[in-house]
Order: structure tokens, then sequence, then C-alpha cells
């Protein structure tokens, strides 16, 4: 690798990494990011209330079933009169026991019918507070493009110098930085690797590297951030 | 992890199913509902060229505008377009939901959007009916060849046609989406007291009506009227906390 390039690259390029974090930390950003999570959180609401619709729905179904399982029950009951006390006593029973299921049954099916109004109210009142939050995250959208409008053009020579940069630079080098810009590792990425430590993690890490970086123009990735070390 | 069946629901809360017209074929085209969703692909149109960017992008969800069957479709032509897109998708395990006459009548949906675009902040259905054409009032008045060009910017339409009085001020709109220009609309707009009419794919019939009664109306694409469906679309389901949404990028215009 070119360290003396990559470091100059790596130097505009940290101009542009302070204006991203500079946007990211912006009021507007939060902003919109927190509104985001709000609608999120809504709409997450509402696809468990759908999973919940459907199990009623299967439950009335089995409900349904039982229904006309009574149903069949009570039509295959004998019509004739009880011969004696004791088959009449039992025919009773039979009958109260039917009735109480039967009530059982139909109690249980209004406690998941009112589930169902109960959930078409929290449901309308979710979507219309998500509907609502969509008009909020459009403006604050366009308030945070205003803002990186604002912070992109300060720097805006930056990034004509970075791309006229890019130019002169080893792709493989270049792909190598952007591998871990990418991964969200704090700028500087390239660092120098001094007395055993990272200079960027100031992590100790001479004996992991396995004698590794033996001469200038050496690197490799630090095991504890994943910057890319050089040896001066 | 969401699967077909939720963002279907997620789809459908905002544009109802049964707002559709009759001839229309919003909803599920394909696809198992209980499959996760890795991403979806909002679009205008399907083709083979979007199904191949669904794809690449390792999306498993299109959702599109203009159905790719309707109900009067009896088989799957080979030689149309649009069926080899849809088997294109079904072959990359892609489900498809179209979200058509739903979406246009939807409240926000692709009316009210597009009331919005124009420039009007107030506007309601004409009659009350969400199927009726938009009315709006502009939130800054201007004479109809100011608007003629306001609505060229900002539906980046560069095949605008129009006929009336250039110095004509313009105050209240009527407008459709797509390709609402007929006689229908048009006489609800003049009724609705809005100043110029504007909808695309306009008989000729109707353009020389409005001309003879000496109404203003402005004659937009149907694809530049239609496409801040993906827009619309991207920027909802984004904002309903579904990841990976795009729009299609390789739906070309239809036209040069």
């Amino acid at each position: 690798m070119n360290i003396e390039k990559i470091l100059e690259y790596q130097a505009l390029d940290q101009v542009i990494y302070k204006a991203e974090v500079e946007y990211a930390n912006s009021d507007e950003n939060k902003k919109y990011n927190a509104l985001r999570a709000r609608a999120k959180a809504c709409s997450e609401q509402l696809i468990k209330l759908d999973h919940e619709t459907g199990d009623i729905f299967k439950e009335l179904e089995r409900k349904e079933g039982a229904f006309a399982d009574f149903g069949a029950e009570i039509k295959s009951r004998p019509v004739s009169t009880p011969k004696n006390l004791d088959q009449a006593a039992k025919s009773d029973d039979a009958l109260i026991k039917l009735e109480e299921n039967l009530a059982a049954l139909e109690k249980d099916s209004n406690r998941l019918f009112r589930r169902l109004d109960e959930i078409s109210r929290e449901s309308q009142q979710y979507f219309s507070q998500f509907m609502k939050l969509r008009g909020e995250i459009n403006a604050a959208n366009e308030a945070r493009n205003e803002k990186r409008k604002q912070i992109l053009s300060g720097i805006a020579e930056y990034g004509i110098k970075l791309n006229e940069l890019k130019k002169s630079i080893d792709p493989k080098d270049l792909e190598i930085y952007q591998k871990v810009r990418g991964a969200k590792v704090k700028l500087p990425i390239v660092v120098e690797f001094k007395d055993g430590n990272c200079r960027g993690c100031g992590m100790h890490i001479e004996t992991e590297l396995h004698g590794k970086l033996q001469n200038p123009g050496d690197i490799a990735e630090c095991p504890h951030c994943r910057r890319i070390l050089y040896r001066k | 992890m969401l699967k077909v069946k939720d963002l279907t629901a997620v789809i459908e809360r905002f544009a109802p199913p049964e707002l559709q017209e009759d001839y229309d074929n919003s909803g599920l085209l394909y696809g198992d509902p209980e499959a996760e969703v890795k991403g979806v692909l909002v679009t205008l149109d399907l083709n083979e060229a979007v199904a191949g960017e669904a794809a690449a992008k390792g999306v498993n969800y299109i959702l599109v505008h203009h159905p790719c069957i309707f109900p009067s479709v009896k088989r799957l032509e080979y030689s149309l377009p649009v069926h080899r897109g849809f088997v294109s998708a079904i072959r990359n395990g892609i489900a498809v939901y179209a979200a058509h006459t739903s979406a246009d009548f939807a409240e926000g949906g692709l009316n009210d959007f597009l009331m919005r675009k124009l420039g009007a902040d107030t506007y309601f259905a004409a009659g009350g009916d969400r199927r009726a054409p938009r009315i709006g009032d502009l939130s800054e008045p201007c004479t109809l060849r100011e608007f003629v060009e306001r609505t060229a910017e900002a539906l980046c339409d560069d095949h605008i046609l129009y006929s009336g009085d250039d110095s004509k001020i313009v105050r209240r709109i009527a407008a459709v989406n797509g390709g609402g220009g007929n006689e229908e609309n048009l006489m609800t707009a003049i009724a609705s007291g809005a100043d110029v009419f504007l909808s695309g794919d306009f008989k000729y019939h109707v353009i020389r009506l409005a001309k003879d009664l000496g109404y203003a109306i402005i004659n937009f694409g149907h694809f530049e009227s239609e496409m801040p469906f993906v827009e619309m679309m991207t920027g909802y389901l984004k904002a309903a906390g579904v990841e990976h949404v795009y729009g299609a990028e390789s739906l070309e215009r239809p036209y040069n």
C-alpha cells in the first residue's frame, strides 16, 4: 500500500467525515430519526394487531365447529319419553351439561367478538397516529435535507479534491480503505503501528500480529478496532 | 422478521383493496404469505428489466402500481413483456403486489399526492366520492401559462399539451392522475368551479369539447403523473419501518 498517498486521501476524507458526523448529530437528523422510530413502533403494533386478528378468526372457526357439534348432539338425542325416574334424571343432567357447555362457548365467542371490536378501534388509533407521523416525517426529512445541503456546501471543494486524488491511488488500496470506512470505524482509519501499539485504539497488539508489519509499507488489520496499521 | 402477509397488510391499510374499481386487480398477485420479506422494490410497471433489478438487489417483493394481470386474463402470454416480467418474478421467488386504483383513491393516495405536487395545499374529492376528481385551491394562484410550466416542472414532464387562455388566472384546479381525461371527469371539474382540469390520456372529442366550451384543460403524461407512486409508497413503507425499500431504477419512460 502506498501509505503516503492514502494518508493524503485520509486527511481530506477526515473533513468529509467530520461533516457526516455533524449531520448525523444535527437536531434535524435526530428529529427525523426519532419520528421514524415512533412511526415504526406504530407500524409494529399494527402488525401485531393483524396477527392477533388472524388468531381470533382461527379461534372463531373452531368455535363455529363446536357450535355445529352441539347442534348435531341435540339432534341425535332420543325423543322418546324416559321410562323411569333414573332415566329422566340422567337425561336432565345431560341436558344441563349441554346447556352449560353451550353457554360457556357463547361467552367465549362473545369475548372474542368484543376483542375484535377493540382491535378495530386500536388499529384505527394507531393508523391515524402513524399517518400524522408520516406528515411530520416528510417535513422533518425536508429540514434535514436542507441541513445536509448546508453542511455539504461548506465542504464542496474537499469533495472535488478527493475525487481528483482518487485517480492517483491504486484502486486496491482504495478498496481496502473504503471497506474499513464502510464498516463505520471512526476516522482516522489508517494509523501508525508504533511501540507495539495501535495508534487508533491504543491497544498493545504486537504479539497478536504474529510478526506482521516488519517492513515499511507493510499493512495489517488491528485485531481490536479493524483500523489499517502501517509501519513507518 | 416481516412476512409477505404482514407487508401486504401494511400496504392494504394504506390502500384498502375494497376501494378499487370493478375492472381492477389490486392485491397480492403472487407470493407465499408466510415467506420472509428481504426487501421491496416499488415500481410503476413490471417488466423483465424490473424483475431482474429486484433479483439483483436481493429483494423478494415487488410493489407495482399497474397490475400485470387482470381478471379477464385467461393465460400468461410469452409474447407480452408484462407477462414475461411477472413470470420472471415468480421464477425468482419474488412476491408481486399491485396497488392500482386502491392506491389512487386512498386517503393520502396518488390523487391526493398529486394535488400537493401541483401546489394545492387544501383539496377534497368532488362530491365526497373518493373515486371522483380531486378539487384543490392553489396556495399561489397564477396564470394558466405559468401553471402549465409549474406542472411540467413538478411532474418532470416535457410533453404537456394544454388548451385555454394563457392569461386566465388559475385559483382552483381539478385533477385525476393517470388516464382520467374523460368527459365525465371534465364535467365534474366544471361543475366544481375549477378553473382548469388536469389529467392524462385525453381523447380528441374531450379536448374538442373543452375547447368549444372555452374551458382550460392540461393533458399531462400518464407515466409522469403516476411516477410519484414510487416516491409515495417508498416513503410510506420506510416510515412504516420496512427495511431495504427501493424505487425501481430500470423502468424507462415509455416515450422518447
